[in-house]
């Protein structure tokens, strides 16, 4: 094991240190999803075993994004300022969210606690998972920029690039533990979990208004002209900023005129700051986690209890199944799934962010359009005879697509032998029950909110449009579950995702419903031809959902493990 | 008395490996059977079928008098099913999960609402009725498992291990249940490897090694005169007679591990 001596100083048993990270970093590797990592790539065992190496590949992808302020600027000061803050965000965020399955993680408990193995081996292999980790995400995360300032500067500015990142990560390590001293503080045991999972959902849509609302500045579309120091006078309260004045130390120049004292800030404050996180913050923070361990072996406490109104009659999810349910199979699978995607941490993780895309693809158009025009009359104006405005409305597709894509998948798969030995005469009611509740959980307020923004800013006459392509929509929902996804609501494994060609159905309902959008766009400005298309697509949805819930038995297996 | 269920040449493959081979079995309504065997004999496999969750196998099956390919559904209707390993969707309430189960065998809500509640708290866990079970313990997970398997008032009850996780109480009321179950003529089907339980409960034991059956009979009939536990018949019927020689084998390899010098 490389560095033994150091971890033998430290106090570790290496033999046991190098058994669990081991195991450890294998179980990574087995893992279908990581964060950064997409998983319909890996088909098969073999590729799975590749999954270091793919997703060091995206990093590296990620990491010419990362790049961007650097080229884009030829003020490099600015630059790396953006650069190191987007890097900080992006770590902060990995960190609050992946590590907490590391530092967490109770799987191996049962197996390593009850062998003879001290605290310090086992902390020693949490803190270096998580840097190895690190490792293996910031190297070729940093690469392209490396790479970059390797041309732009001389050769020793991509050498010094890495005394500022280590500092950035002593301070994100910092900010890190005192966010999550900050919610262990509020919360304990799975209540803790449920806010993390909040965090993490807030901060990826954070992350992705940040790409795509300060593209242009990113990219440094408009280069230097848009930059006036003298109303960035702030700039120098901000961490970031000290880390790239440290180049003025390589001679770069530095349009700030930043006095040398607050490049030694970058320097010095980072340090404070992993002296206090050693001292003070890292010893509360063990025994918080272990007061967590112990909230979490004493499961005889029941936690989460539901709110009951069992006297003021049926919730709102039984009222609703029992208007868009005709039978009890489909409405068995409408509660299930409405309830299961409320409470599902991974569901909420993987659909919730993307209901925040549409809204971000739409703000971002309109600022573009807003942006180059004069009056707010005019925009509008000009926006909704605009074919491309309406192509919008599609967007908001993505969020039906990708809870649709995530229902037949659960931790608890195996729960569904209840389907089975059940009476169920067609299994395709309980799946249409399914796919209703997303309609009408997810899709159906997304789509109000747009189409009243919509019908509110053309008018009325808009409404046809919005008709159409909510239709439309459907009907590309329901032909992806009927193409990929006849299957009981959360009956599949995990893993069993990549299986099952997921992304090449996803492409065919794609070009079946550019197919249909493509009319809508023919049909733009001739109301008779939407009008005539509406009731077509209207009946074309009812005969896919019909012919969804009219699943029989011969077309799902059960599947025995 | 007719046969409620009736089972003839029943075998099964999983690719190629047999896990079932020529199961006959005749059962009477009301009789308690006890479906013993060792870890992989087939126990599982057999209520899977027998309950309809597995639809693939060879031979013939029939109950309430009809064959079971042909009339799952109508079948089902009439069956309750308790599995092994507490699985179920735990992110709900136990009165969402029964809610859900009922709905599936068209039952009302109220009916839904009124059972659960009752056996809910004759298992002891009616204030848990409205928490999510993900924190739950497996003998609670258990006792709702046992009334989603009851809610529907069926007629013939499998059970896979249905005592896994439940504490001393619940094992003496699941007895009395079981009794209650066959004063009503409620047939169970009973798989554990819980002997004394099963000795004391059981009509009729059922006992399957490598996927045959090798012993079929009253307690009575199993022991044959010989003052010996169902314990010791399941050992001797499925162990081959190597128990003691193993044991000793295994700890000669720990003092060979321990002391390496031994093995020189």
């Amino acid at each position: 094991m490389l560095l033994t001596p150091l971890w033998r100083n430290l106090g570790a048993d290496i033999v046991q240190l190098e058994a669990i990270l081991k195991m450890r970093l294998l179980m990574d590797d087995r893992k279908p999803i990581g964060m950064g990592r997409t998983s319909n790539a890996k088909k098969e065992k073999k590729q799975l075993r590749n999954g270091s190496l793919l997703s060091a590949f995206l990093y590296f992808v990620f990491g010419i994004i990362y790049m961007g302020p650097i080229v884009g600027y030829t003020d490099r000061i600015y630059g790396l300022t953006i650069h190191f803050t987007v890097l900080f965000v992006l770590l902060t965020m990995t960190l609050v969210s992946d590590f907490s399955n590391t530092l967490f993680d109770n799987r191996d408990k049962m197996i390593i606690a009850p062998r003879p193995i001290d605290d310090r081996t086992i902390l020693l292999s949490k803190m270096l998972h998580i840097f190895i980790y690190l490792v293996r995400m910031i190297i070729p995360m940093t690469l392209p920029t490396v790479i970059a300032l390797a041309f732009i500067d001389k050769w020793y500015s991509p050498v010094f690039y890495y005394i500022p990142l280590v500092l950035l990560i002593f301070m994100t390590l910092f900010f890190v533990n005192v966010i999550y001293l900050l919610i262990l503080n509020i919360a304990s045991g799975s209540k803790f979990k449920d806010i993390l999972s909040f965090f993490q959902i807030l901060s990826s849509i954070f992350l992705f208004g940040l790409i795509y609302l300060r593209q242009n500045m990113m990219f440094g579309a408009d280069g230097n002209q848009t930059i006036d120091y003298q109303s960035l006078k702030w700039v120098k309260f901000i961490p970031t900023y000290w880390f790239a004045s440290m180049w003025q130390w390589l001679g770069v120049p530095n349009f700030f005129h930043t006095p040398f004292f607050i490049s030694l800030l970058g320097l010095i404050v980072p340090i404070i700051l992993m002296t206090i996180f050693i001292k003070v913050l890292a010893p509360r923070f063990s025994a918080r986690i272990s007061e967590i361990d112990i909230n979490e072996s004493s499961q005889s406490v029941p936690v989460a209890k539901v709110k009951s109104n069992s006297k003021t009659g049926k919730r709102l999810y039984e009222r609703l199944a029992d208007v868009f349910c005709k039978d009890d199979e489909s409405k068995a699978g409408f509660m299930l799934t409405w309830i299961q995607t409320s409470r599902s941490r991974t569901f909420r993780l993987r659909v919730y962010p993307s209901l925040a895309t549409t809204p971000i693809y739409f703000i971002s158009i309109i600022m573009a359009r807003v942006n180059k025009a004069g009056s707010t009359q005019e925009v509008i104006e000009r926006l909704s005879h605009s074919r491309l405005v309406c192509i919008f409305l599609y967007l908001s597709a993505t969020a039906l697509i990708s809870a649709l894509n995530f229902i037949v998948l659960s931790e608890s798969y195996k729960a569904s032998w209840v389907y089975y030995a059940t009476p169920i005469n067609t299994p395709g009611k309980v799946m249409d029950g399914a796919v209703k509740a997303i309609i009408a959980k997810i899709f159906i307020p997304v789509y109000l909110v747009i189409g009243i923004v919509f019908a509110s800013a053309f008018g009325i006459s808009y409404l046809s449009n919005i008709v159409l392509a909510f239709l439309n929509i459907l009907f590309f929902g329901y032909l992806i579950m009927y193409m990929g996804f006849r299957k009981f609501p959360f009956s599949q494994q995990e893993a069993t995702r990549q299986k099952s060609g997921r992304f090449l159905r996803n492409l065919m309902g794609m070009f079946a419903t550019l197919l249909m959008g493509a009319l809508h766009m023919l049909a733009f400005h001739i109301l008779w031809f939407k009008l005539i298309l509406i009731v077509l697509v209207g009946i074309l949805v009812w005969m896919m959902q019909d012919s969804y819930a009219k699943t029989p038995w011969d077309v799902i297996k059960y599947e025995d493990n | 008395m007719a046969s409620i269920l009736s089972v003839r040449n029943l075998e099964k493959f999983y690719g190629t490996k047999q896990v079932l081979s020529n199961i006959n079995l005749e059962i009477e309504p009301g009789q308690i059977i006890g479906y013993i065997g060792p870890n992989g004999a087939g126990k599982s496999t057999t209520v899977k079928i027998l309950t309809g969750i597995i639809p693939e196998y060879s031979g013939t099956i029939t109950i309430f008098g009809k064959d079971l390919k042909a009339n799952s559904i109508e079948i089902k209707r009439k069956l309750g099913f308790i599995p092994e390993l507490a699985e179920l969707y735990d992110l709900l309430t136990p009165k969402e999960y029964l809610q859900f189960v009922g709905k599936l065998h068209h039952l009302d809500d109220d009916i839904i609402e009124n059972r659960a509640k009752k056996m809910l708290d004759s298992f002891g866990i009616l204030a848990n009725y409205d928490q999510r079970m993900d924190s739950f313990s497996k003998g609670m997970r258990q006792k709702v498992l046992l009334t989603s398997g009851l809610i529907h008032n069926p007629d013939i009850v499998f059970m896979d291990e249905p005592l896994s996780g439940l504490d001393a109480n619940a094992v003496i009321l699941f007895k009395e249940l079981l009794q209650a179950l066959k004063q009503e003529g409620k047939t169970i089907f009973y798989c554990s490897h819980m002997m004394d339980v099963v000795e004391k409960v059981s009509d009729r034991i059922i006992l399957i090694n490598d996927g045959t059956i090798v012993a079929d009979g009253t307690i009575a009939e199993l022991k044959n005169g010989e003052d010996v536990s169902l314990e010791h018949i399941f050992a001797r019927l499925t162990n081959r007679g190597h128990n003691t020689l193993t044991a000793d084998d295994l700890t000669a390899v720990l003092r060979d591990s321990i002391n390496p010098g031994n093995s020189l």
